[in-house]
Order: C-alpha cells, then structure tokens, then sequence
C-alpha cells in the first residue's frame, strides 16, 4: 500500500544529482560515490573493473536497502591519481568492453547468416517465419573458426559512439 | 588506459553462438569477468525497452471476467516490438496523455451473438500502427486467449501500449528466460553441493560440460582462479529478436555507463576538485 512507485527505481527524481560524491574522513585519498537509481548491474561491474586497476587501494559497493534506489561505492586510490579519474577509467574500460562484446557478436551473427548480419531491424508482423533466420544449427562450426573471427575483428570505432 | 582492452586485442571477449533460430540464441560468452557476464544478463531480463498495453478503457463488458482480470490479460500480450526504439516514454514526451509518438493505440469490439461458445484471442486487437501488433507465431496463429464469452455477452475495450523497462512491470521483459551457467565441473569450487553418497552420481553435468576440462583432482586448489567462460541461452517471447535482445542489452549499459560518465564530468567542475586529496604521499 504505502510501497514505492515502481518506476522510482530507474527514474531521477528532478533535482536530484546522479552521482554525490563525499570524502571519507578516515582514508586519504578515498572518495564515497553515491550513485542513484542504480543497482548491482552497475556497481558491482564498476567495483571488479576498478579493483583491476593497479592504482586502486580499495574498491567496495553496497546497496543498503531494497528500497532505496541508490548504491554507494567507496574507491581509495594511491596519490599518483584521483578517486574520480579512475573511475573515469573504469567507465571508459567498460563501455568499449560492452562495444567489443556487441561487435563480436554480430561477426558471429554475420558468420551464420551473412545477408541478415545487421540482423536487429525486421518489418513487424511476417508471421510465417517473422526474420530471416531458420533455424541454424551452429554445431557444425568448429571452435577454430568463429574464435579466429573475433580475433581479427575490425576496428568499429562506432561502437563506442553513444548518443545521450 | 591502464587495464584496458583495445579492440582486436586478445584480451577482448570472444562470442560463439552455438545455436540461433526465432526465439532463443544460445552462445558463449569468453574472455570476459563474471560480473560483466552477469550485468548482461540482468539487463537482458529487466532493462530492454518494449511495448505493452498499459492503459485500458472498459465501454462494455458483460463477460464473466472483471475489467481488471482483462485488463491485466491485455497487459501481459507480447507485442511485437522491433521498432520500439522510434518511441519515447510517455514521460518524456510533450503531449499530456499519450500521443502516436509515445504510445500505440489498440480497440477490441466484440459481441457474442450466436449460440455456443465465442473464444477472444489476441490477434482480433486492431492496431492503430501496423509495426507492433501481438506477437504471432504462425501465419494461422490466433495467439493468446483472452475471454470466452456466450451468447449475448460484449466486450469493448481502447487499450494503449506503451514503451516501458521490465524494472517497472514484468509484462515489458523481452525475455520468458535467461539461461546463465559458468564453470560447469565446479572446479572454482563456486558452489557446494550437498551430496548422500557421491557428487558425481547425484549431480549429473550439464551439457556445457563438454565444452571444458574438469580439474585434476590431485593438483592443489588454485584459490585465484576466476571465471572466465559464460554460457547463455536468451530465450524471448516473439517481441523482439533474441540477437536483438543481446544487442540492445550491450547499448542500454553503455547508456548507463554513458550517464555515469556525464554525471562525473560535471562534477569535475572546479568546486569538485576540493573533494581530491592533495597529494601527500601514500604508499
């Protein structure tokens, strides 16, 4: 009854900051992220990608109550940078992660059926098959093949393009 | 960057699908940490936009189901929804309600007037766009069952759909389910399994366990090892292509990531800079 509106989960409230970022007191040169309206989705990929990082100390995030829409991530870094620019790193790292995870999937997509490669973009109701794909057996392609593909995948530098 | 893939790099993750046809697409995922692997399923499930009927005006209905039992049928139809990206959110559009850019109008007018049974489907929805429909899986396919009525019983409904994420309401997952498994022998040791006499006779292997080694059993635990190898089976109900749902998984994080990135920016604006330390040593 006096539950949330569901989309308070996603949804910035108008005003309110994305990120709130307060110093720690206790650990030098360690920063307290306060990230809203998201969730373990991207916190926990932030917190893996920044503990890689070799000038991080310490990286953590929590998620304090369910329903609370925000998560809190605590990054210390050593001197020679800033909280922030590694998180900047990390971020950056991340989006052309997810660019190359796109792109080798659509060479996979291409490998198995060339002419509907950019596959995503069909006319709505043809019932009968609705797309092009049949169903294909992917066994036949052996390991060799499709990892030699996605090693010499191209430079897409689009795939990093975003549009906000 | 510091540890940083590059594009074309050995550490880029791989993909192999395995097998793809109208409704599932079950691939690898390599090369890549687990908690990437899994942000991507749990957007696959709860965070690619589609259409669904979200708003319902009842003008008649005398069927023996409530206004709200059908109209929560209504909501849960998949609708097929490839060109959901043309839409906006109602609450990001400028009408005041809803409007042909934010939303899809649907009527649905039917009186049982011959003796016996009159069943209502899914397909008898008249749309106001022809791009998003309710999903059929054949061309004779009448799709869901939504109201049987009998003889003298009406039902006129004018439904909107809209463009929505499953975080608010299930009925916009593009996804019936995800399929995730890792390290199917169990070597990381990532799970516990209980067991009466013997793991091996109890827990039969997964059929991704063909695709890996098991450890040997007398070498010593490698606590540092890490997943690295993902197997995904993304199975939709008929709104959007699986490799669609992937796709589109890839560029709703990278958004994501997008407003994080924009959200820092500002903050690196010069009162920010007194969040910093300044340099003293640490080591």
């Amino acid at each position: 009854m006096n539950a949330p509106e569901r989309f308070e989960m996603f949804l910035l409230p108008d005003g309110a900051r994305k990120i709130e970022i307060t110093k720690d007191p206790k650990m030098p040169n360690c920063l307290l992220f306060k990230i809203q309206r998201e969730d373990h989705t991207i916190a926990n990929i932030l917190r893996y990608k920044l503990l890689k990082h070799p000038q991080v100390l310490f990286s953590a995030y929590r998620a304090p109550h369910p329903l609370e829409y925000y998560v809190e991530l605590k990054v210390q870094t050593t001197s020679r940078t800033t909280p922030i620019n590694v998180m900047l790193e990390a971020i950056q790292s991340l989006m052309l992660e997810y660019g190359n995870i796109r792109s080798a999937f659509d060479n996979e997509l291409f490998r198995l059926e060339p002419t509907a490669a950019d596959g995503s973009r069909r006319a709505a109701r043809a019932p009968s098959t609705y797309g092009g794909f049949g169903s294909i057996d992917a066994s036949v392609s052996e390991f060799g093949i499709s990892s030699d593909i996605s090693s010499t995948r191209g430079d897409r530098a689009d795939d990093v393009d975003i549009d906000f | 960057m510091n540890g940083s893939a590059h594009v074309g790099d050995q550490n880029a993750p791989r993909v192999r699908i395995r097998s793809l046809d109208k409704t599932n697409v079950d691939f690898v995922l390599s090369n890549t940490s687990l908690s990437v692997a899994n942000s991507l399923r749990r957007v696959m499930i709860a965070e690619v936009p589609t259409m669904a009927i979200d708003l319902v005006e009842f003008y008649e209905n005398t069927t023996v189901l409530a206004d709200e039992y059908i109209a929560h049928r209504l909501g849960l139809i998949p609708l097929v929804s490839h060109t959901v990206d043309k839409f906006k959110y109602t609450r990001d559009c400028t009408c005041a309600e809803y409007c042909k850019e934010c939303s899809v109008e649907f009527t649905l007018h039917i009186k049982c007037t011959e003796s016996g049974t009159r069943t209502v489907y899914s397909s008898e929805l008249i749309s106001s766009n022809k791009d998003v429909v309710p999903v059929l899986e054949t061309e004779d396919d009448r799709g869901a069952i939504l109201v049987k009525m009998r003889k003298g019983q009406e039902l006129n409904v004018h439904c909107i759909a809209k463009k929505g994420v499953a975080k608010e309401h299930s009925k916009w997952s593009p996804c019936a389910a995800v399929a995730f498994e890792y390290d199917p022998h169990n070597n990381l040791r990532h799970l516990d399994y209980w067991y009466e006499k013997s793991i091996k006779d109890e827990w039969p292997l997964s059929k991704n366990a063909l695709e890996e080694q098991e450890r040997d059993p007398s070498a010593p635990f490698d606590y540092k090892a890490e997943p690295t190898t993902f197997y995904f089976n993304v199975e939709t109900i008929g709104c959007l292509d699986p490799q669609e749902v992937v796709t589109k998984a890839t560029r709703v994080l990278q958004e994501k990531l997008g407003g994080l990135q924009l959200a820092l920016d500002e903050d690196q604006a010069p009162d920010a800079a007194a969040n910093v330390d300044d340099g003293e040593p640490w080591v």
